[in-house]
């Protein structure tokens, strides 16, 4: 199975007035093709720290990155926009869409920005609004729709330019429970139909348990690995509680 | 749809952005929802323009008004115009920068998005320069009217200093003018354009994105802060002193060491005032812990701390600037004043007769009319100008008496020297074949030799007449000094300069000329006449209590009764008539003279001047020539040149001082969007908010602009003190112009930016997201 992503020996570290604080203190891990990873932890445990590394929109301080084969810790600006264009699509918490296009315009300008032919353009927005149900708002700016609405835009325009990988982070943190199920639907469906790699940060059990895969991160370090397998969703559901529980409780037991 | 693996052979291709008409789009769409963002920098952009179109349209403006350039003293003006504009582009340009930079951070989060959809940086400059482009256009279009406005007002205003007839001014428009007001926009915006780009280079993409917020530390050292406060006091009252006392005796010096100093001071200022206010005010209890003022405090005096020197700069360039466009009016215009009564004749030619008085060889006249003579040639007056000791074939004339092509006259009668053309006619004639004539040693009078040499004194003067000017070596200014006279500070130099004498018959026929009272003089009665005006006490008072009679040339005169006069013997550009004794005319037989002039009113009143300039010109000897007319345009652009260039500077300081203090108190408005909204979690009144707010702007804005008021007022009343000739009141008139000059541009900077900061507010507490 192919990777996309692989990291090793991710460090990144804070130096600010005399304190040096290490965010992620060690990370190794890969990601196949077609996989659905979920990142969970809590606050301060360096989750969107990697999410942010892995995206390049930060960097590490030693350690690298490869993501469709390509070390993307050493690449130059230029080349790393060039890679942001073609290879990666974003979901943020506060979906970050441009106020002045609107939703429809939203979608495309990922596609003007990698060059895609302009009769194609429309045809890929309406095909993929259409796919998660978002075609009666596009025409719609983002200060008239609801989050969920907004989030679930932000998911076409993730998906419109055939990422290798797409990020997600804690895309339903500001959402609300139907909204959510909603989102999360879209990026199951992405997933399964579409083959679509996904890793998703969150700290939210419920979310996570749509993953196929978690990585559970404290203290800069993944202390725990948990595998779906055949499970089914509520079932997954409990054993990621369990961990979560164990995480939260014995502060001796924490690495 | 599926998820293909994209190739370096894709990369490559999808270089090529089909952004095309998306930027357009983009750009568009951008500038219009930031239009309020962008308004600042939208004005302040097309005054610049307009500034620049009108003062540098000065020089069309001119010719609209029909004005000769004889002395080219206008295109002096217009050149110093281009040579401030320059200047002026490079503040304007430092402006817009700034400006930009400003507007730059308030989209960090926006630009972000575009680096995080994978837009190169190219393409966000790209995008970012086509915004600033299309606003430049808009300051552009703007800006042009508006110069073409101001310039006609110019035009009205010199018309007015020239005494022309209102009917010559009309509309007019200089393309030359659009034309570098075009260029400068260009300049402008590719600088920015630079600025721009590497701006963007340096931006991380995390710190877009997260768009922190920070407090700066505030180094709040109490002691330091005392001293450096009552050390600022104490050099600003310094440089106050200086330039009232001036103690090197150099005004000068004086200036730009007062300058100096009281700028020094306002930096010391700036620095250390916020500290004092915070200790002061918050020790108060009552006062600190009273609503929002806590809030209010610490914030002003954070931000006045860390913006300092900037805060300093806009105040130093506020005082300079309503100093510049007050004083720059009042010394044009001291400077034109009483010269209505010092051009008294329409044309004037000078013969001079001490060696040191004659015209020195220049550039252009190596030679020198004083080196004319060849030492060991007796016969001067045959031949012209030699370069070594004696004639020969080469250079000036030959022996055959034809000139020689190569030096000094040329066969079709132009002169040239090696091959180089008289440009300015110095050397002489036009008409081939004159030898030059030193006016010094002519026998006979000074009307004679001007017949002598074809001179057409009847045709070019309806009336005319001779004045000649003696001096004895014994009569100074000191003779006119009683004793017990109080002597004022500005007379401590009086007393050593030579009293010029004349004789009353050519003194009627000047009298005469100028259409004034002659006078009749006892055998033994002499007058005196002056023009300046400091001498006016000196003379008072030696006509109440002199005691001794004059002694001049052996005879022993004494002061007619009331004779003392205020005249202007000559053509002159500024009052220079320190005392010119008018006596019986066989008293001057003897005397060594120092000066005769020929002074005439024109026969023809449209074509005398150009007449009289030719003949002049057509002549080869050293008299010294003037005519009102050119002395009238001399003085007058000088007293235009100074009030322009007090305009332009004191304008365009505003608007950089105004502009950056909006740019600033704007910037923070943003930040403290924030912490508004924090306030507003913690349950503040809406109206509580909204004063805070106003207390911050009204303060940051007012604290630069009464400190400038002080250091201005100081330096306009210290010229005002210095320039004697003009009444208050006419001086005031300019005080008056300033200040609502600067009002009005200082004012709509901090009317804007209250507006702004008000809606930044609004919008952040109201939940209510105004026209995103």
């Amino acid at each position: 199975m192919e990777k996309v992503l692989i990291a090793k020996d991710l460090v990144k570290q804070y130096v600010t007035k005399g304190h040096i604080t290490n965010a992620l203190n060690g990370i190794s891990f890969d990601v196949c093709r077609g996989e659905y990873v979920g990142i969970m932890g809590a606050s301060g445990s360096g989750k969107s720290t990697l999410l942010n590394c892995i995206a390049t929109i930060d960097q590490v301080t030693s350690g690298n990155i490869y993501i469709a084969g390509k070390d993307i810790t050493t690449i130059s600006e230029n080349q790393l926009s060039a890679f942001r264009r073609e290879q990666l699509g974003f979901i943020f918490q506060d979906f970050n869409l441009l106020d002045t296009l609107n939703c429809k315009d939203n979608i495309a300008l990922a596609l003007s920005i990698l060059g895609e032919k302009p009769r194609l353009i429309s045809k890929k927005v309406n095909e993929i609004a259409n796919e998660l149900g978002i075609t009666q708002i596009l025409k719609k700016y983002p200060y008239e729709i609801s989050g969920g609405q907004k989030q679930r835009v932000a998911c076409a325009r993730a998906i419109v330019t055939e990422p290798s990988l797409i990020l997600a982070d804690e895309p339903t943190g500001a959402l609300d429970s139907k909204s959510a199920f909603m989102l999360l639907d879209n990026l199951e469906y992405l997933n399964d139909q579409k083959g679509a790699t996904i890793v998703m940060v969150t700290h939210d059990a419920f979310t996570a348990s749509h993953c196929g895969r978690i990585l559970f991160i404290q203290d800069g370090r993944i202390f725990y690995e948990l595998y779906r397998g055949d499970s089914d969703r509520k079932a997954f559901f409990q054993k990621i509680m369990k961990v979560v529980s164990d995480m939260g409780g014995d502060n001796d037991h924490v690495l | 749809m599926s998820f293909k693996k994209t190739t370096s052979q894709d990369i490559r291709k999808s270089r090529k952005s089909s952004l095309g008409p998306v930027f357009f789009v983009m750009a568009f769409k951008n500038v219009r929802k930031s239009a309020r963002d962008y308004l600042i920098y939208f004005f302040t952009l097309a005054l610049g323009v307009a500034m620049f179109y009108a003062f540098n349209s000065i020089g069309k403006q001119f010719s609209v008004l029909e004005i000769a350039d004889t002395m080219s003293f206008i295109s002096f003006t217009v050149a110093s115009m281009a040579v401030i504009s320059v200047f002026v582009c490079v503040i304007i340009g430092f402006l817009i920068v700034y400006a930009n930079r400003f507007l730059l951070k308030r989209r960090k989060k926006e630009i972000g998005i575009y680096m995080t959809l994978g837009m190169s940086e190219r393409d966000i400059s790209g995008l970012l320069m086509l915004e600033t482009l299309l606003i430049g256009i808009f300051a552009l279009a703007a800006g042009i009217p508006i110069g073409i406005l101001v310039s006609q007002g110019l035009m009205v205003f010199s018309a007015q200093m020239l005494d022309m007839p209102m009917n010559h001014t009309k509309l007019f428009i200089s393309q030359e003018s659009i034309a570098g007001s075009i260029l400068f926009f260009f300049v402008l915006f590719f600088i920015v354009h630079l600025f721009n780009k590497k701006e963007i280079r340096k931006l991380k993409l995390i710190e877009l994105l997260k768009a922190e917020k920070q407090n700066e530390a505030i180094n709040s050292n109490g002691i330091v802060s005392i001293v450096s406060f009552l050390l600022c006091i104490f050099i600003m009252v310094a440089g106050y002193y200086v330039l009232f006392y001036d103690p090197l005796q150099n005004m000068m010096s004086a200036l730009v060491l007062g300058i100096l100093l009281i700028s020094a001071g306002t930096i010391l200022f700036f620095f250390s005032v916020s500290t004092i206010l915070l200790k002061i005010f918050g020790s108060i209890k009552g006062y600190y812990y009273r609503g929002l003022n806590m809030f209010v405090l610490r914030q002003l005096s954070s931000r006045i701390k860390s913006s300092g020197l900037s805060m300093a700069v806009i105040c130093i360039l506020l005082f300079l600037s309503t100093a510049s466009m007050a004083a720059g009016p009042i010394l044009g215009e001291s400077s034109v004043k009483g010269t209505d009564k010092s051009m008294p004749y329409d044309a004037e030619l000078v013969r001079t007769y001490q060696e040191s008085d004659q015209v020195q060889g220049g550039e252009n006249d190596p030679w020198g009319y004083a080196d004319s003579w060849d030492q060991n040639d007796p016969e001067k007056y045959n031949d012209g100008w030699d370069h070594g000791d004696s004639w020969d074939g080469q250079d000036g004339w030959d022996d055959d008496g034809s000139w020689d092509g190569q030096d000094g006259w040329d066969d079709d009668g132009s002169w040239n020297q090696n091959g180089e053309e008289d440009v300015d006619q110095q050397w002489g004639a036009a008409g081939g074949g004159e030898p030059f004539e030193n006016s010094a040693l002519w026998e006979g009078s000074l009307t004679e030799n001007l017949q002598r040499l074809g001179f057409p004194l009847s045709d070019i003067f309806g009336e005319y007449g001779e004045l000649t000017i003696y001096f004895s070596d014994g009569l100074k200014e000191r003779a006119f000094l009683v004793e017990g006279y109080p002597k004022k500070d500005n007379e401590k130099g009086f007393g050593d300069f030579s009293i010029g004498i004349v004789g009353v018959e050519e003194y009627n026929r000047m009298m005469e000329l100028q259409k004034k009272e002659k006078i009749s003089l006892g055998e033994d009665e002499f007058a005196i006449t002056y023009n300046m005006d400091e001498y006016r006490n000196i003379y008072g008072y030696y006509a109440e209590n002199h005691k001794e009679p004059l002694r001049i040339n052996g005879y022993e005169l004494n002061l007619k009764e009331g004779a003392v006069y205020v005249r202007t013997l000559g053509i002159e550009n500024v009052l220079m008539n320190n005392g010119t004794v008018v006596v019986p005319q066989k008293v001057v037989s003897g005397l060594a003279a120092n000066r005769t002039m020929l002074n005439g009113n024109f026969r023809d009143e449209d074509g005398g001047h150009a007449k009289f300039v030719e003949a002049v010109r057509s002549m080869n000897t050293n008299l010294i020539w003037t005519t009102r007319q050119d002395t009238f345009v001399e003085v007058t652009m000088a007293n235009i040149l100074l009030s322009y260039v007090g305009l332009y500077l004191g304008i365009c300081f505003i608007i950089t001082a105004g502009a950056v203090l909006a740019l600033q108190q704007l910037s923070q408005a943003a930040d403290n969007q924030q912490r508004f909204l924090l306030l507003q979690k913690l349950g503040t009144k809406k109206r509580m908010m909204l004063k805070a707010m106003r207390t911050q702007v009204v303060v940051y804005f007012a604290l630069p602009f009464f400190l400038a008021l002080l250091h201005a007022g100081v330096m306009i009343f210290h010229t005002m003190n210095a320039v004697t000739n003009l009444s208050l009141a006419e001086q005031l008139k300019y005080v008056y112009l300033s200040g609502g000059i600067m009002l009005a541009l200082y004012g709509s900077y901090f009317v804007g930016t209250y507006l702004s900061s008000r809606r930044m507010v609004l919008e952040v507490i109201s939940k209510k997201k105004i026209g995103k």
